[in-house]
C-alpha cells in the first residue's frame, strides 16, 4: 500500500525532469486510524463508500386520476394513463382543455390511482371498444359523446340518472369487464416503469362513500409488477364499502400471491367523523383485531391534497398559528354539514394522539401512521405547483371561470373552485428508484409530505445527538449512525439518558420560497390518560428571538399579490438543529414529527388574478400560502 | 463602415411603404399567447449537468507505469456513482454520480501499462516493450517506470508502433 502512494506522489513532477531514484524520498502520506475516525461510522476514507442508507428523497405522488376514472371522464378529462405517465416523466402534453402543460421538473415515481369502480369503462366506450359497444346503451353513449355538445351532456345526465335508479348497463359494474380493464391498465403502467430512473407503481383507489358522501377512500399500492397485480381482481365498492373488508381482501391477495400491498386513506376532513372513529362505519366498536389489521395495511395517511389539508383543525389546536391552512370543514363529499364531535375524528394529529390511547386499550394503535401528500387531481395532470396549477377537474383547469366556479355543488351547498389547493407531493427516502424500494420505504414510513414544493427534510430521533451533529454537511450519516429516521420507533432509553434528542435538517426547494422555521410537533398521553400536544420551534431564519411567552415572531411577508411575485430576501435557504425534549417524561407515550414552514409566497389564485384579465375572485379568496412539509413521526414507548 | 448601417436603416423604414405583397395591419397582428403553464415551450437548457472533462486512468502512461491500476472501466463506473476499490485509499464512492465524464488519458503511449501487464503481442514488438514487460513481471516495475519517464522527458516514443496506437484508440472509444 505504502509503495503505491509513494509512486503516485512523484509521478506528476517526474514526467518533466530527469529523475533518479535518490530524489524520490518523499512520502505521500498514510492513512491512520485516528484520521479515519473523524469520518463518523465510515468504513474508510471515502465517506460515501459502503453507505447503504437512502441519500436522496424521491419525489412523486400516489393519487392521480386519469380519464379511466369514470367521474373524471364524465367531467371532461381526456388525458389517459399513458399521457399522464409521460407528463409525470417530464413530457409536455395537452390538457383536456387543450392547454399545453409541463412539470417544472420530472417526478421520480408516481401511482396512477384510478377508481376501481367501473375502471376504464366509460373511457373505452368513448374510444369505441367493440366488446363494450355490443351493449346498445353503451353504443348510444359512444355516439353521443363523439357527437359532443348537447348530445354529450345528455349522455352524462343519463349516466347519473341510471346510476341513481340502479339501472346502469351491465358492463359498467361487471366484474369480468373490470378485471379486463385492470389488466389493460397494468399493461400501460408497466410500459412506463424504468427501474433506476422512474418508477411507475401499480395502484387503484377503492372509493367507499359510506352512508352517502362520507369519504373513506383508500389508495391501494402494489409492491410488485403487472404479473402479480393481474392475479387478483381489485376490490370495488360494488363488493364492499367497509374498510376492514378491504384489509381482508388485501390479506387474501398477499396470501395468494406472496406479494405485498399497502393502503393510504385520505380526506378524513370529508368523512364526517368516520375516518378516525373508534367505531366501524356500520357502528361496531373497533377491537384488537381491527386495530392490528389497520396498523398492518395502512402505514401512511395522505395529510394534504387538493381537497384540503387534514393535519390538524385550528379549533382543536388554538395555540398552533399554522393550523389554519387550506381547511375544508363545510361537510363531507356531498357537502352534508358536520355535527359537533365529527372534526375530532377527521384530522391526522388528533388521530395520532388517539392512537397512543387506543394502543393501551387494544394492544395496537390503529392510527400509527406516517404522513404523505398527493394531489387527487382528476385531470391526468399531477399539479402541486402554485404557478402551474391545472385544477382538480377540467372545469378547474386554468381559465377565468375558476375564479368564481364551484368545485362542489350539492343542492345549493357549495365549495368554491378557489378553495382547491395546489397540493401535495411525497418524498420517499428510498435506497434506489425501484417500485420495491419505494414501497419498502412507504411501509417503514420513511416518507414525508409537502404541500407542493420539493423541500428536502431529514428527521432523526435518538438518545445522544449533540449540537455538534448539526454542524456537518451529512446529517444522514450522523442521523442513521446515532438514531432512527422518520417513521421509526425510538429504541429503549440507555441508562443515564434524560430525554430523547432529535436531528432535523431542511433545505429549500430552489423553485420555491425560503424557509421560515423547523418545528417539532409533539403529541403525548399525559399521566391522567388524556391526549396532549405542543409545538416547539427548533430552528428559524434570521436573528429573531422568541418573546416572553416563547412565541417566535413571524418571518415577514414579501408577497406582491398583484404581480404574483415574492422575494427570498427573508427566510433561510437551509435550517438544521439538534433538539432535546425539555418536557420529557419517560413514563409517558409520545410521538414527534417535524413540520417545516416556508415564507409566504403567492397562492395559485394570485397567479390566476395576474394572468387572467377576466378573473373575478371574491374578496375572501386566499391569495397567499405558507407551504410546508410534514414528516412522518417518530414514536416513544416507555419500557416495561 | 458608417454609410452601411445608414442604408440598412433606410431599408427598414422603407419596408412598410413598398412591401405591398404582404400587408399586415397592427390590429391583425397578434402576439402568440403565453401559455398558463410556465414550463412549456422552454427551449433553453433546464438543467445544469456536472461533470469532469479531465480524468486520467492507468491508461495514461505516467499513471499506469507509476503503479495506478484503475483503468477506464473503473473510471466510468465510479463516475456513474458506483463504489470501487481505489489503489491505496480503500473503497471510494462519489456523493452523487457525475452527469458526464471525459476520460482524457495522455496520448503519449496511451494504454502502455495495460498492454505491458497483459503482455499484448503488439507492445512486445518493441525492445523497450519486451524489456519493461519482463521488468514488471519480475516486480521491477518501478525501474521500468523510471526508464519510460526518462525517454518521455526527451520526447521520445520508445514503443513507436502505429498498430498499437490504433488498436489502443479503438479500445478507448469502445471503453467510452
Amino acid at each position: 500500500m505504502r509503495l503505491h502512494a509513494f509512486f503516485l506522489g512523484i509521478a506528476v513532477s517526474a514526467v518533466h525532469m530527469t529523475p533518479s531514484p535518490a530524489q524520490v524520498t518523499t512520502d505521500a502520506g498514510t492513512i491512520s486510524p485516528e484520521k479515519i475516525e473523524r469520518f463518523f461510522n465510515q468504513p474508510g476514507y471515502s465517506p460515501y463508500a459502503g453507505r447503504k442508507f437512502p441519500t436522496l428523497p424521491l419525489w412523486g405522488e400516489q393519487h392521480l386520476h386519469t380519464s379511466w376514472s369514470p367521474d373524471a371522464f364524465a367531467a371532461g378529462t381526456r388525458v389517459g394513463p399513458d399521457e399522464a405517465l409521460r407528463y409525470a416523466k417530464g413530457a409536455e402534453i395537452a390538457s383536456s382543455t387543450g392547454q399545453p402543460v409541463r412539470l417544472s421538473r420530472p417526478y421520480d415515481w408516481i401511482v396512477v390511482a384510478d377508481h376501481s369502480d367501473s375502471l376504464g369503462v366509460i373511457s373505452n366506450v368513448y374510444d369505441g371498444d367493440p366488446a363494450l359497444l355490443a351493449d346498445p346503451v353503451l353504443k348510444k353513449w359512444h355516439d353521443g359523446m363523439k357527437e359532443g355538445g348537447a348530445a354529450a351532456s345528455a349522455v352524462v345526465m343519463e349516466m347519473i340518472t341510471l346510476q341513481g335508479e340502479g339501472k346502469l348497463p351491465k358492463a359498467v359494474t361487471d366484474k369480468d369487464t373490470q378485471f379486463d380493464m385492470w389488466r389493460r391498465m397494468t399493461e400501460i403502467v408497466e410500459s412506463h416503469n424504468q427501474p433506476g430512473t422512474f418508477s411507475a407503481l401499480i395502484g387503484y383507489e377503492w372509493t367507499s362513500n359510506y352512508g352517502g358522501g362520507n369519504n373513506l377512500h383508500r389508495n391501494v399500492i402494489y409492491r410488485d409488477g403487472k404479473a402479480v397485480a393481474d392475479l387478483v381482481r381489485p376490490l370495488t365498492t360494488f363488493d364492499t364499502e367497509l374498510p376492514n373488508e378491504l384489509w381482508d381482501w388485501m390479506a387474501n391477495f398477499e396470501d395468494k400471491t406472496g406479494s405485498r400491498l399497502l393502503a393510504v386513506p385520505h380526506n378524513g376532513n370529508l368523512s364526517n367523523g368516520l375516518m378516525f372513529a373508534t367505531e366501524t362505519p356500520d357502528g361496531k366498536p373497533i377491537d384488537a383485531e381491527w386495530a392490528m389489521k389497520r396498523a398492518r395495511f395502512e402505514p401512511l395517511y395522505e395529510v394534504t391534497q387538493s381537497k384540503g389539508t387534514s393535519e390538524q383543525h385550528p379549533s382543536l389546536a388554538p395555540a398552533d398559528e399554522f393550523a389554519d391552512f387550506e381547511i375544508w370543514d363545510k361537510g363531507n363529499l356531498n357537502v352534508v354539514p358536520k355535527e359537533p364531535g365529527m372534526i375530532e375524528r377527521e384530522y391526522a394529529r388528533e388521530a395520532l394522539k388517539r392512537g397512543l390511547k387506543l394502543e393501551g386499550e387494544l394492544g395496537t394503535s390503529p392510527f400509527k401512521f406516517g404522513l404523505l401528500g398527493s394531489t387527487d387531481d382528476h385531470t391526468g395532470i399531477s399539479s402541486a405547483e402554485e404557478n402551474n396549477f391545472f385544477g382538480k377537474f377540467p372545469a378547474s383547469e386554468p381559465g377565468p371561470e375558476r375564479s368564481t366556479g364551484n368545485a362542489f355543488d350539492f343542492e345549493g351547498r357549495t365549495v368554491k373552485d378557489w378553495q382547491l389547493g395546489a397540493s401535495g407531493l411525497t418524498a420517499v427516502w428510498a435506497t434506489e428508484n425501484t417500485r420495491a424500494a419505494i414501497w419498502d420505504a412507504m411501509k417503514r414510513k420513511e416518507v414525508y409530505g409537502t404541500t407542493g414544493p420539493r423541500i428536502f427534510v431529514r428527521f432523526f430521533g435518538g438518545w445522544d445527538f449533540v449540537p455538534e451533529d448539526a454542524l456537518g454537511r451529512n446529517p444522514g450519516t450522523v442521523g442513521y449512525g446515532k438514531g432512527v429516521p422518520m417513521g421509526g420507533d425510538l429504541p429503549p432509553a440507555p441508562d443515564g439518558t434524560a430525554a430523547p434528542t432529535f436531528l432535523a435538517a431542511a433545505l429549500k426547494d430552489p423553485y420555491s420560497g425560503n424557509l421560515d422555521r423547523i418545528q417539532i410537533v409533539k403529541g403525548w398521553l399525559d399521566a391522567t390518560g388524556e391526549t396532549r400536544e405542543k409545538i416547539f420551534d427548533i430552528a428559524w431564519s434570521g436573528d429573531r428571538a422568541p418573546d416572553a411567552n416563547g412565541k417566535l415572531p413571524p418571518v415577514g411577508d414579501t408577497v406582491d399579490v398583484e404581480n404574483a411575485t415574492w422575494t427570498n430576501t427573508i427566510g433561510a435557504p437551509e435550517l438544521i438543529a439538534v433538539w432535546s425534549d425539555p418536557e420529557f417524561d419517560p413514563s409517558l407515550k409520545a410521538f414527534y414529527y417535524a413540520r417545516v414552514i416556508e415564507i409566504p409566497t403567492p397562492r395559485w389564485t394570485a397567479y390566476d388574478a395576474a394572468y387572467f384579465e377576466d378573473a373575478d375572485f371574491a374578496e375572501d379568496a386566499t391569495m397567499k400560502v405558507t407551504e410546508r412539509a410534514y414528516t412522518s413521526p417518530i414514536w416513544y414507548t416507555p419500557g416495561e | 463602415m458608417r454609410p452601411y448601417p445608414m442604408l440598412v436603416g433606410a431599408a427598414f423604414v422603407a419596408l412598410p411603404v413598398h412591401a405591398q405583397d404582404i400587408s399586415v395591419s397592427k390590429e391583425a397582428y397578434s402576439t402568440p399567447e403565453r401559455p398558463y403553464s410556465p414550463y412549456v415551450n422552454d427551449h433553453y437548457p433546464q438543467n445544469v449537468y456536472f461533470g469532469d472533462t479531465h480524468l486520467h486512468t492507468a491508461w495514461s502512461a505516467d499513471a499506469g507505469m507509476a503503479g495506478a491500476t484503475l483503468g477506464p472501466d473503473e473510471a466510468y463506473r465510479v463516475s456513474r456513482g458506483e463504489v470501487i476499490e481505489s489503489q491505496a485509499g480503500g473503497p471510494f464512492k462519489l456523493l452523487r454520480p457525475l452527469d458526464f465524464v471525459v476520460v482524457a488519458d495522455h496520448a503519449e503511449n496511451i494504454g502502455l501499462s495495460d498492454y505491458l501487464l497483459r503482455g499484448d503481442p503488439l507492445v512486445l514488438q518493441s525492445d523497450a516493450g519486451r524489456r519493461w514487460a519482463q521488468m514488471m513481471k519480475e516486480g521491477n516495475g518501478y525501474n521500468a517506470f523510471i526508464e519510460w519517464v526518462d525517454g518521455n522527458g526527451r520526447a521520445e516514443d520508445q514503443i513507436d508502433n502505429p498498430d498499437m496506437m490504433s488498436s489502443v484508440w479503438e479500445r478507448v472509444v469502445e471503453n467510452a
